[in-house]
């Protein structure tokens, strides 16, 4: 099931909220781990067996770990538990991949398996949990209904935030209703379905219509469509973690903010402290630190760089284009560490904006392009060099027509517009600070109820430098401010106005009609 | 007073929430307890019913993809939001072309991104047979090429759309020469001084102004060939029914179409065609019913001889008209048929998409027309998936371009 589709929105979302509450706090989950496997089940009726028995297997090898005392022997079982659980992962998202690699298409051909939605992410979260409980840092969840509610539930299935459990499970343990919290949802989920719907959905018809060909029709056609899909990308990205994060606040469950307007950043690194939050803290703090992070010698640091990127590319998808990203984000991450990040950091900043701007622009050429030679045309079509392409061609002109005006509501977007109405919002309806990242756990001692604690500091000396720290400008919302009642109206009109746009576009992508065109 | 502070505060907070489940709740509960259509004009079609489950189908997904494809129908006022996706997408986010349909054409044409279809290499030796087996019938023939309004239009397309039908005209109009003498409309309803009134601005057919022109080039050139088609000497005055949207209006909504057509249609005093029916030759020619339909997205161009049929005979016992022609075509031969009954006594359009009849030779050695027409564009020419008994074109090859599109009014 698709957030933004009809099903989602009019029928399994209201249906969800009244089951969900319907029940005494305490037994929530119950409702939620059976709505979240009708979520599954509604697009895969069958894989929706693996989520559930992952969510088994991870449950109990848990619990063996935790009841381990034997150091060797504890290390042991994580080891058979992570790959346990990275089988499904293995098969159906990279087996095909390796049986073209060794050459062997015909049987890649006979072994062509669905991808199971969101297997990616429940692994990670799986693979967390059992880390965190070999780590000592964690006694896992009380009971396999709350560990199981907790990997399955519905807000982030489809396509993450990657949650853990000692942020969520503590929450889940007797979700109440929260009517500013559910406020503050659902502002975040209209929002979210009509920046991608309206915004994102939009651009990727001209976007796809640019790319089709393989080869840019002219060197404005290359920035172009570059430029265009660096928009749709992180407007239909960040709209689903804006989703998943109303739709969770809607059951009472804070998850971290997933992104933080990350074509404002100065440097790759700090892309990457804004992008997809909760998989760079994930490599972070479950690969890149046990490799030793950055407080090891200058070459070990590049090794660790290396492994950690092209695992990260790899993550996001079998081929070689997307371990090329990765691998392409971890030279220039080493190199601005090793070579050029301090005159980065004296130049004027507007420049540092346009180098952060031009890496994660140029970045997602490769994850667009389907192969590398088409990547390299692309490339090599952006120099300007190409003698037998044109500076520009008609497409250009019409795709800068058709998306003119989106694409200045979705850069206003992307530098950060919306956010002080948004965060004037939270403050006012939910009463409680944003939860900031996940902190790094190696400095992080299991407080009593599983949340971790941590600092800065503490994460300085560990020398995470991979991914993110509190961002500095984030306002720390200011405890039980009162809202007023104009303003309480205004998000709510925004409400009705957000989602009254966006049902006229979900509307408009059900309908086909037959109107005897062709002949 | 702190407790009723306490709920106003709390009411303050939870109002956007509400609003949301609230709008969600009443559009799912409206899709199950409003008033289910079982027909949409604006979609064409029949509307999707709720699938009975079953294990298989559970099993499977397929009863899943059908409840969806049944919500998808009935979300309540599902044309409202779509004329409002039409207006959001053209007025506020200023976007010129609609699922592949330009409508900023300063002048309101709405014009269609055209598709690349293959001139199959058997079309020639095809018309050709054709064209011998008419003649050996003992009947002359009269090939017509009537252009897409995106070739009559050709310059007011966006310089991004390859013509596609620029590129396959030639071909077409050579294979049609091999089965007889050609006439080519393209240059009587591209004249810029006249185009604008040729084509309804919402539709891809032609009006009646461009079937009556095209009417006058046929009689001209059957002329030259030694077939009399008379002239109707009568006053057409023009009656003007309810505004409506063609099929692209209908396929990019009223939001999105700068203003809708009028049906203006000329027509004379009385129609004394009349359509044939299990030898009863009493049906109306020109459907007012049709015309009449309250219903802007209508489909109001089969007020044309009702739309397309496979087989239909007209009869014209008016003493000035006289000769019989058999006429092959595709919805523009509708319009025009629809004048050129007025002018002859017999009449037998066939429209080879749903022709299940005898063979042509069969058909012209029995009924010795004056003329046998064959009237194509070169989308129906070259899209058509139904050609049985007058299986002169393979077009499978296209049928594939055009996907999504089942025969039928055309």
């Amino acid at each position: 099931m698709v957030f933004t589709s009809a099903i989602f929105l009019f029928a399994f979302l209201p249906a969800a909220l009244i089951a969900f509450y319907l029940v005494p706090p305490r037994w929530r989950t119950a409702p939620l781990i059976v709505m979240s496997a009708v979520f599954y089940a509604w697009g895969e009726p069958v894989l929706v067996v693996l989520i559930l028995a992952t969510g088994l297997f991870t449950y109990w090898w848990g619990r063996r770990i935790l009841t381990q005392q034997a150091d060797r022997r504890r290390k042991a079982l994580l080891v058979v538990g992570i790959v346990v659980t990275l089988i499904p992962i293995a098969i159906f998202k990279y087996l095909n991949f390796v049986l073209v690699q060794l050459h062997l298409q015909s049987l890649a051909d006979q072994t062509h398996l669905p991808l199971p939605i969101g297997v990616s992410f429940y692994t990670f979260m799986a693979i967390s949990y059992l880390i965190d409980i070999y780590r000592r840092r964690d006694i896992g969840a009380p009971s396999l209904r709350a560990f199981s509610g907790f990997l399955t539930m519905f807000p982030h299935l489809v396509a993450g935030p990657i949650v853990r459990w000692n942020h969520i499970g503590p929450q889940l343990v007797a979700p109440r209703f929260d009517p500013g919290l559910f406020g503050y949802g659902a502002l975040r989920v209209a929002s979210g379905v009509a920046k991608k719907v309206v915004l994102a959905d939009s651009l990727s018809v001209v976007v796809d219509g640019l790319f089709v060909t393989g080869d840019p029709t002219s060197v404005a056609a290359a920035w172009t469509a570059t430029a265009l899909y660096s928009l749709q990308i992180y407007l239909d990205f960040s709209a689903y973690s804006d989703i998943a994060i109303g739709l969770a606040a809607m059951l009472g469950v804070r998850f971290h903010e997933n992104f933080n307007y990350p074509y404002i950043s100065r440097s790759a690194r700090e892309f990457w402290q804004r992008w997809h939050i909760s998989l760079s803290s994930w490599f972070r703090d479950y690969l890149y630190i046990p490799l030793g992070g950055s407080r090891v010698r200058p070459a070990l640091v590049w090794r660790n760089l290396i492994v950690v990127w092209a695992l990260t590319g790899l993550w996001h998808g079998a081929a070689w284009t997307f371990v090329l990203w990765g691998l392409y984000f971890g030279v220039v991450i080493g190199l601005e560490r090793s070579l050029y990040g301090d005159a980065l950091a004296r130049a004027p900043r507007p420049l540092q904006h346009l180098y952060g701007l031009l890496v994660a622009v140029l970045g997602w050429v490769l994850f667009r392009s389907t192969t590398l030679h088409q990547a390299g045309s692309y490339y090599w079509s952006m120099t300007g060099l190409r003698p037998d392409l044109p500076r520009w061609d008609p497409q250009v002109g019409l795709a800068l027509d058709r998306t003119w005006v989106i694409a200045v509501i979705g850069i206003v977007l992307a530098a950060g517009a919306a956010r002080p109405f948004m965060d004037r919002a939270e403050r006012a309806l939910t009463r409680t600070p944003a939860p900031a990242p996940p902190p790094a756990p190696s400095a992080t001692p299991r407080s009593p109820t599983g949340s971790p604690t941590g600092s800065a500091a503490a994460r300085e000396a560990t020398g995470t430098t991979l991914t993110l720290e509190p961002t500095a400008e984030r306002t720390e919302p200011a405890a039980d401010q009162p809202i007023s009642t104009l303003f309480a109206v205004v998000i709510a009109l925004l409400v009705g106005v957000l989602l009254v746009v966006s049902t006229a576009f979900i509307v408009a992508t059900t309908y086909s009609p037959f109107i005897y065109f062709r002949f | 007073m702190s407790r009723r502070l306490l709920t106003t505060a709390t009411a303050r907070r939870a109002v956007a929430g509400l609003a949301l489940v609230g709008f969600l709740t009443v559009l799912g509960a409206g899709a199950v307890l409003g008033p289910h259509h079982s027909r949409s004009t604006l979609d064409g079609r029949s509307l999707v019913t709720f699938p009975p489950p079953s294990t298989t189908t559970l099993a499977d997904g397929t009863w899943m993809t059908g409840v969806e494809s049944w919500l998808n129908d009935h979300i309540p006022a599902r044309t409202r939001w779509l004329n409002l996706h039409g207006l959001l997408t053209t007025q506020a986010l200023r976007e010129p072309v609609v699922d592949n349909v330009l409508v900023d054409d300063p002048q309101g044409i709405q014009l269609e991104k055209p598709v690349r279809l293959r001139v199959p290499a058997a079309l020639a030796t095809h018309a050709a047979q054709l064209g011998r087996d008419v003649r050996a019938a003992g009947a002359p023939i009269l090939w017509v090429y009537v252009p897409r309004k995106e070739e009559a239009f050709a310059g007011r397309l966006p310089p991004a759309w390859h013509n596609y039908l620029l590129d396959t005209r030639p071909a077409v109009l050579r294979a049609m020469a091999a089965g007889g003498p050609v006439l080519d409309l393209s240059a009587t309803l591209s004249d810029p001084a006249r185009r604008d009134g040729y084509y309804w601005h919402t539709d891809h057919h032609w009006t009646p102004a461009g079937a009556l022109a095209g009417l006058d080039a046929i009689s001209a050139q059957a002329k030259a060939m030694g077939v009399d088609i008379p002239a109707d000497d009568r006053t057409y005055t023009t009656k003007t029914y309810a505004q409506w949207y063609g099929s692209t209006g209908r396929k990019v909504t009223a939001g999105a179409t700068r203003s809708p057509d009028r049906f203006a249609i000329p027509q004379p005093r009385t129609w004394r065609a009349h359509a044939c029916v299990g030898g009863v030759c009493d049906r109306a020619t020109f459907v007012a019913a049709k015309a009449r339909d309250s219903d802007p997205y209508a489909n109001r161009y089969t007020a044309f001889m009702g739309g397309d049929f496979g087989y239909q005979r007209t009869e014209n016992l008016d003493p000035a008209a006289h000769g019989s022609i058999i006429l092959i075509k595709d919805s523009f031969g509708d319009a025009l048929a629809t004048y050129l009954a007025e002018r002859v006594k017999t009449l037998i359009t066939i429209d080879e998409r749903h022709y299940r009849g005898q063979d042509i030779r069969k058909l012209v050695a029995q009924r010795h027309p004056d003329l046998v027409i064959v009237m194509h564009n070169q989308v129906s020419m070259l899209g058509n998936k139904q050609f049985n008994s007058l299986a002169w074109v393979n077009v499978a090859a296209n049928a594939k371009q055009l996907q999504g599109a089942p025969a039928g009014d055309g």
